[in-house]
């Protein structure tokens, strides 16, 4: 590569490391994603409630805010960046509470908690924005098209609802604008010739598209940036799209011209990168089953590979792809083990979105672009990754009532736990409802509307019948925890007779604390686990999944179809904090298990393998994810073993795998960036479905994360 | 159908053959290589194996031994092996695995049924099944039809062999298998003797005759410190191989003590206790010699 772009993106790189670094200092520990979000000055700016609860709720008072918030908002350039701005400002999470009290869901809240169920009332964003449309439309097409429909939609409500929208628009532009200024004004004042070319084209390129459509791929990149920004701003919205399909034609174009050449567009995709780890999909297939895998999709897996910071790109893995995009993409996950790229199923998130009743060409355009998520950019609200139902806890309640009856048998356990898992999911699904009724009085998606099919043509927001799909996912947590319970006790008392009830309970009771407990509780938790092909806690998981995906399927009406899913996301402290000891060994208020994954430690041989062909075999199958969190041996991921690296992944996929995220972290320097992570300012691990820098993450995640590596 | 006495099956292999693996690690050897790190595969017979660090000292496995060969002390159990005669009972109260029983007899279909989960995987990889110990010759009927079923289904097959086995064994298993891979642990048959027990001139007289079958292999040649880690042995290895350089290659590996704490757990007497392992430096220097002779 050029040098001086070599140059320009290492800078970046260090400075971004800085940033990073400062984060922690000024804000503290973070156990989410990095976000590219970064400190903003003290006391400019703060929200402004329209409530006596100190929050602020509804159309107004999100515009208020917003607007408010673009006004003043610092700009942010650097003379070694293509693109200008930078987010700070968590808006959404600024407020005390996040759901407006005049909308209460006192009726759900004793079920929420019984079950500890994560209900998304009021939760936000989590479906995808067409870019596609952004970029065809640019900030004044988007203008026009709401002008056009304000004169169709005319009744007070909707004038209103457009007036709202381009007050959005306008503030953004301001901003925008106002970047424009610092950009020449640096520019003048720049003396180096390369810096100060860079800042007029980047001042170019800001005119060109404040109002205007791109036409460059430079111009695109900042366009994406801009919506992208303000979107994290409004609502932390990170979902990306197909990166690579939608920066082809301004690539082709621009080498067309000659106005650039690879290294520039790999300098322009390092900055565009760097600038946000947003959810980008690369290769898959198109509407009509082509392979979009194309000269820059290359292009960004280089530049990716330059800038290496905790990045979330996702290669859509299919029979079509192409073989040498995968194998670069395996290349760049093992040489430089910072949990990028990740990898989805084709075959099974297309197969199982097609039973919801959708057409194999609309399945194809649902793509990888959020945490554990799939959506059709622009087509659908779907409160992907909101909504968790915590399987062990729902164990732990059926558990407690079984037991404090007179009989005591896993077929009773059954029927009991069947009754409760099918109460969590109906207040799951009733808590969505709830939310979709009143979540335009409580935040509207102001951002995501503008880019999404149907709001502004039909005048009303996305969550409120403006979208053209409603796929609500319901996700379930701790599935390994509850299945294993089940397969120790059929095992170990039903079975073998190893155990007797009262010792169960007693030992479940005192957390294992009893006389004779530590033996009690070895038995337990070396009995049968799901994870292992043809066990006794395999055969309970996929009953648990059979149930689940029931309950879930059931609660479809009209347009609400409810898709299942298993994931956990960050929340297995959390999860498993509320959860007493459990039949399976596990003490009282450790994590649940993660996701779809088996409990740690589940096999002590080919444990990849099992992984592997369990978790493709647990899927819910709808065309939502029970991603595959895999923890590679770093003496196997090896650039020799790529190959055979490519053969799991794909095979996996094969199998019915919707997602893998990977970590490959060597044991040693983890234990030693978990003793002193200011030490470790690069180490970036796969969480979940989300990369995070190690020493942004608070003592007890980072355990979590060095006791998921040793017990693998 | 005929039984076989395995120790484990090892998934996901990448040291044993082409593409992903699983290896059957048939029980039984007829040598004693003083580094082997499966010593658990030597005897051909059932044998209880007690892993310390697994082990809460419970105790419960001295309460049921039948035969009072587990003594119980401060620091755990103290197993008997010599007089142990690996009945399962204490493995069955182990409430950890800390104690288990090694060597598990096993028919070809029960086996097929356990390999075979893994075919997409092998189809995937270009990989396939290798069946190792031990030394698997010794239960050449077993093999001949668990290989037999492989092939069945299509999957690649590999043996590692010591080629200490009569020819006819060798050569009645032969047709099932796509790929060998045989170790030739050094050139001199008398050094060969004091370090595994037996000499090596039905192993060299084997690999010839393989090599000259046109048989797809390789040669492997362990690199234990202070006993064959020299270029002249190596040289002299190469020589004997250098006219079959088109079929057969030839492979150095490290030593290394990864193996050892099987000894222990097993109640054998290690005698390389306190090797070292091979340098990298080492290997890598020697490995220059069989390019010399392309192999």
């Amino acid at each position: 590569m050029d040098a001086i772009l070599d140059n320009k993106l290492r800078n970046l790189r260090a400075r971004k490391l800085e940033q990073t670094k400062e984060k922690i200092q000024k804000e503290g520990l973070l156990d989410e994603d990095d976000y590219g979000r970064i400190v903003p000055p003290e006391g400019l700016w703060n929200i402004m409630p329209n409530n006596p609860d100190g929050s602020f709720y509804g159309y107004d008072a999100w515009t208020d805010n917003f607007c408010s918030l673009m006004n003043v908002h610092p700009v942010y350039v650097d003379p070694d960046d293509a693109f200008a701005g930078r987010w700070m400002y968590f808006m959404s999470k600024m407020r005390k509470n996040k759901w407006n009290p005049e909308y209460p869901y006192d009726h759900l809240k004793p079920d929420i908690e019984k079950y500890n169920i994560i209900c998304g009332i009021g939760d936000d964003a989590h479906f995808a924005p067409d870019f596609r449309m952004g970029l065809e439309l640019g900030w004044g097409g988007l203008t026009e098209k709401i002008e056009k429909y304000r004169k169709i939609n005319d009744t007070p409500e909707q004038i209103h609802f457009y007036d709202l929208h381009l007050r959005a628009i306008k503030a953004v532009q301001g901003w925008i604008l106002r970047h424009i200024e610092k950009i020449e004004s640096m520019a003048a004042e720049e003396q180096d010739p390369i810096r100060k070319e860079n800042l007029l084209e980047m001042a170019q390129t800001n005119r060109n598209v404040v109002s205007g459509v791109p036409r460059t791929l430079r111009e695109a990149c900042q366009w994406i940036i801009w919506y992208h920004l303000a979107s994290r701003t409004y609502n932390r919205d990170g979902a990306g799209g197909q990166i690579d399909s939608l920066l082809q034609p301004y690539y082709e174009k621009d080498m067309e011209e000659g106005r650039i050449n690879d290294d520039i567009a790999v300098y322009y995709l390092g900055c565009f990168l760097i600038n946000d780890p947003i959810y980008w999909q690369l290769g898959g297939p198109d509407a009509d089953g082509k392979d979009q895998t194309s000269r820059i999709s290359f292009l960004i897996l280089q530049a990716a590979d330059k800038i290496n910071t905790s990045l979330n790109i996702t290669v859509r893995v299919y029979d079509g792809l192409n073989k040498d995009l995968f194998r670069k993409s395996v290349e760049y996950l093992v040489k430089n083990r910072n949990g990028w790229p990740r990898f989805s199923g084709d075959k099974a998130l297309v197969e199982g979105f097609m039973k919801n009743g959708y057409s194999a060409g609309l399945a194809r355009q649902r793509i990888a672009v959020g945490c554990n998520w799939m959506s059709l950019p622009g087509l659908e609200y779907t409160m992907n990754d909101l909504v968790k139902i915590n399987i062990a806890k729902v164990f732990e309640v059926a558990f407690k009532e079984m037991t404090g009856g007179a009989d005591c048998s896993t077929d009773l356990l059954w029927k009991i736990f069947s009754g409760h898992l099918s109460a969590a999911v109906q207040t799951a699904a009733d808590g969505i409802r709830h939310h979709l009724k009143y979540q335009k009085y409580n935040e509207p998606e102001l951002i995501l509307n503008l880019l999404s099919h149907g709001p502004i043509e039909k005048g009303t927001d996305v969550s409120d019948g403006g979208a053209e799909y409603y796929n609500l996912s319901i996700d379930g947590a701790g599935l390994a925890v509850a299945a294993d319970s089940f397969a120790a006790i059929e095992q170990r008392m039903e079975k073998e007779g190893k155990l007797s009830w009262p010792t169960l309970i007693e030992s479940v009771r005192s957390d294992y604390q009893n006389e004779g407990g530590e033996i009690v509780r070895n038995i337990l938790k070396n009995s049968s686990h799901y994870g292992c092909e043809g066990s006794i806690g395999e055969k309970w998981a996929l009953k648990i999944r059979d149930l689940f995906v029931e309950l879930i399927r059931s609660q479809s009406e009209g347009r609400y179809k409810f898709i299942p899913g298993f994931f956990s996301w960050a929340n297995t402290i959390a999860f498993g904090e509320a959860v007493g000891a459990t039949p399976n060994g596990r003490r009282a208020g450790t994590p649940i298990s993660h996701g779809a994954n088996p409990v740690p430690g589940f096999t002590v041989d080919g444990a990849s393998l099992a992984l592997a062909s369990s978790i493709a075999k647990i899927q819910p199958a709808y065309g939502n994810t029970a991603p595959m969190q895999w923890e590679l041996d770093p003496s196997f991921a090896r650039e020799k073993n790529v190959d055979v690296i490519c053969a799991i992944i794909r095979t996996h996929t094969e199998l019915g795998g919707t997602l893998i995220n990977v970590n490959i972290l060597d044991r040693d320097t983890l234990l030693k960036a978990h003793e002193n992570p200011a030490a470790y300012p690069e180490l970036v691990v796969r969480v979940t479905g989300f990369t995070a820098y190690f020493s942004m993450l608070s003592p007890r995640f980072r355990q979590l994360v060095v006791d998921r590596l040793v017990e693998n | 159908m005929t039984k076989g006495v395995i120790t484990t099956l090892q998934r996901m292999s990448v040291h044993d053959g082409p593409g992903l693996r699983t290896v059957v690690f048939m029980k039984g050897c007829n040598m004693r290589c003083r580094w082997c790190h499966n010593p658990e595969t030597w005897n051909p017979h059932r044998q209880v194996q007690y892993i310390r660090e697994k082990c809460i000292r419970c105790l419960s496995c001295a309460a049921v031994c039948p035969n009072q060969v587990i003594r119980p002390s401060e620091d755990g159990p103290e197993l008997d092996f010599g007089e142990c005669r690996a009945c399962g009972i204490c493995a069955d109260a182990c409430c950890t695995g800390a104690i288990s029983l090694v060597g598990r007899e096993v028919g070809v279909e029960e086996l097929w049924n356990e390999v075979r989960k893994d075919i997409p995987y092998f189809l995937n990889s270009g990989g396939g099944v290798t069946v190792s110990g031990g030394e698997p010759v010794l239960q050449k009927d077993f093999v001949r039809e668990f290989l037999s079923v492989c092939r069945a289904d299509g999957i690649n097959t590999a043996i590692e062999t010591n080629m200490a086995v009569k020819w006819a064994d060798l050569d009645e298993v032969s047709p099932l298998v796509d790929f060998w891979m045989c170790d030739l642990k050094m050139s001199d048959s008398e050094k060969h003797k004091k370090w595994t027990g037996a000499d090596n001139r039905t192993v060299v007289d084997n690999i010839l005759k393989m090599a000259a079958a046109g048989r797809r292999m390789t040669v492997r040649t362990p690199i234990i410190p202070g006993v064959n880690d020299t270029a002249g042995e190596i040289e002299e290895i190469c020589r004997l191989l250098a006219p079959f350089s088109g079929t057969v290659s030839y492979e150095l590996m490290g030593f290394h003590t990864l193996g050892f704490s099987k000894y222990e757990s097993m109640g054998i007497r290690n005698e390389l206790e306190d090797a070292e392992c091979l340098p990298a430096d080492q290997l890598e220097e020697l490995k220059k010699i069989p390019v010399k002779y392309n192999l």
